[in-house]
């Protein structure tokens, strides 16, 4: 689909939603580590802290009339993430994140497998899409492995089916798009080579840095039906989709969170507790423990509404900004773009393909070390991220010594990719030989 | 320019100082997880007292000027124990934001020269762990030895 939103529109959809930003509207800030914590606009500072100051109170436990009034917010909240992700009310399991979602799943599925059977993972996974898979890996021995990635960082379909070639994989644990190269990973292509060779393999979905940038497709990411080809279970992080930290969803269909065997247990998990048994309530409360974040959960809800409403020529605007980064980049002496395929082709129509590019993009200088650069970036007031990524297994193979990342929003402007720009190039002269 | 980033630590991080291995000889290494900053120090000792220091480092400028200037200091000061003291007091003024040249230095200890290219790192409190890393290297090889 060919872009056609003139840029005098992107622009003044960019700077509407920039706004919307506090931290952003005194200028000279060029945050670019959206990928990181993305930044969090008004309304969600304003829902959150309307709840802490006006109706903060625990939920299901009180019989006070605060109480009701708190637990009527936090079940709005999972209610308005459960149509987003076009999921019952109880399908949505709010966790501290995507990390502690993954974790659950890991320690979960792997008390259900054997060394008989095998999980397959992907070289570009962030580490916390593989350390729990380890972990659980070590104490119940089953194997892992890894299914590798083509040129432009994307996972290589043909080569998930053939993890799977003798048919013991059980479960699949990928991402939805990629730290590093931005790349998106089409679920449904995923979820298809996965069970090629075992139709009841299970589809694990990574969505952390997919979900903030295309909250609306996130209602096409879990299967309407266990078996289809979607996501069994999907993850994603608040801090990341412009909410507070601390707040995450782990979403999946009622029969396959029913069928994980309990890990974690305590108060509101249980329906009763004697001295030599417990009895588990039913999802959600069987997998959230204790006291929920309340004010957390209210601040995802807010945000994920404000995200969708973001005008697609905002969005479209940070897909062109990742273009200008990227030809800026090319430019520069010194300077090697990861996973750079050539041309430009972000693909606006990524809500329905389901592939493409984030707007990230990552790249290495000759003889400068990445934690330099990013320094000399912040003295021009541009955030971007050095360093491994959290996905070591990924930079060993395409740049040992780490990378410089920046990734953008749909709050970023031209200044923000020139300023960028400017501090790289002052680097490469700095320090570049 | 930030100042972090002056002439002489440039120079310093890319003079090479020190670089590479002694064979057959002890090792330690640190490895920074936040920022992937790698640095392996190997020493030779005669008599309890440190003879020789190199380091392999894979890191960046404030991190390679470290590891220059700690395995030079090892050398200069010979005695583990004063490398010991200093590489903690170090730890402590970068934590305290004191500059190197307002060290207070145990007795006996002069402040090694060259120390002070550290200063405008000060502020910077994420990079201290880069300048520290050489120094946390060593500091576990020496502890490793008994002596």
């Amino acid at each position: 689909m060919h872009n056609t939103i003139n840029n005098a529109d992107k622009t003044a959809a960019a700077e509407a939603v920039r706004k919307d930003i506090p931290l952003l509207r005194g200028g000279g800030v060029h945050y670019l580590d959206n990928a990181a914590t993305a930044l969090m606009p008004q309304v969600v500072t304003d829902a959150t802290a309307g709840y802490d100051n006006n109706n903060r109170a625990n939920i299901g436990r009180g019989l006070h009339k605060f109480a009701e009034v708190a637990d009527a917010r936090y079940g709005e909240s999972r209610r308005a993430l459960a149509r987003l992700l076009n999921a019952a009310d109880d399908e949505v399991i709010f966790t501290s994140g995507a990390s502690a979602g993954l974790n659950l799943l890991a320690a979960a599925l792997g008390q259900t497998l054997s060394p008989a059977d095998a999980v397959v993972l992907s070289i570009a996974e962030h580490h916390s899409n593989i350390v729990p898979w380890q972990i659980a890996a070590k104490r119940y021995g089953f194997s892992l492995r890894f299914a590798a990635i083509d040129k432009s960082g994307a996972i290589d379909i043909g080569d998930l089916s053939r993890q799977n070639a003798d048919g013991r994989a059980r479960v699949f644990s990928l991402t939805n798009a990629s730290n590093v190269s931005g790349a998106i990973n089409n679920i449904g292509k995923m979820a298809k080579a996965a069970r090629a060779h075992n139709d009841n393999a299970i589809i694990i979905i990574d969505g952390a840095q997919y979900a903030p940038h295309y909250p609306a497709g996130l209602a096409a990411t879990l299967a309407a039906t266990l078996g289809e080809d979607a996501a069994d279970f999907y993850v994603f992080s608040g801090h990341k989709c412009y909410a507070p930290n601390g707040i995450g969803i782990l979403c999946g269909r009622r029969a396959a969170l029913e069928s994980l065997p309990p890990v974690i247990g305590g108060g509101g998990a249980v329906n009763s507790v004697r001295e030599d048994d417990y009895d588990m309530a039913a999802i959600p409360r069987r997998l959230e423990v204790g006291t929920p974040p309340i004010t957390q959960a209210i601040g995802l809800a807010a945000a994920m509404q404000w995200a969708v409403n973001i005008p697609a020529a905002a969005r479209q605007n940070a897909n062109d900004l990742a273009t200008m980064a990227r030809q800026g980049l090319r430019e520069i002496k010194g300077v090697r773009v990861l996973f750079d395929i050539g041309g430009d082709d972000n693909n606006n129509d990524n809500d329905k393909k389901g592939e493409g590019f984030l707007p990230i993009i990552s790249f290495t200088m000759d003889n400068v070390h990445p934690h330099d650069c990013c320094q000399l970036l912040s003295a021009h007031n541009v955030a971007a991220r050095g360093g491994n990524m959290c996905a070591e297994p990924l930079m060993r193979r395409v740049s040992p010594n780490g990378c410089v990342r920046v990734s953008i929003a749909p709050y970023n402007n031209a200044a923000d990719i020139t300023a960028m720009l400017d501090g790289v190039r002052e680097t490469a002269k700095l320090l570049g030989r | 320019m930030t100042g972090l980033y002056h002439g002489d630590i440039i120079s310093l991080a890319r003079a090479n100082i020190n670089a590479g291995v002694l064979p057959n000889a002890p090792m330690a290494k640190q490895t920074n997880p936040w920022c992937g900053d790698e640095c392996t120090i190997s020493a030779a000792f005669d008599n309890g007292r440190i003879v020789k220091s190199l380091h392999q480092t894979r890191g960046c400028i404030l991190c390679l000027a470290a590891a220059a200037k700690a395995t030079t200091i090892a050398t200069q000061l010979g005695d583990p124990s004063q490398f010991l003291a200093l590489a903690n007091t170090l730890a402590k003024t970068l934590q305290d934001n004191t500059p190197p040249e307002s060290l207070e230095l145990p007795k006996g200890l002069t402040l090694p020269e060259g120390l002070e290219l550290f200063t405008p790192a000060i502020p910077a409190k994420n990079r201290h762990n880069c300048i520290l890393l050489p120094f946390q290297a060593l500091t576990e090889l020496i502890q490793t030895q008994n002596i």
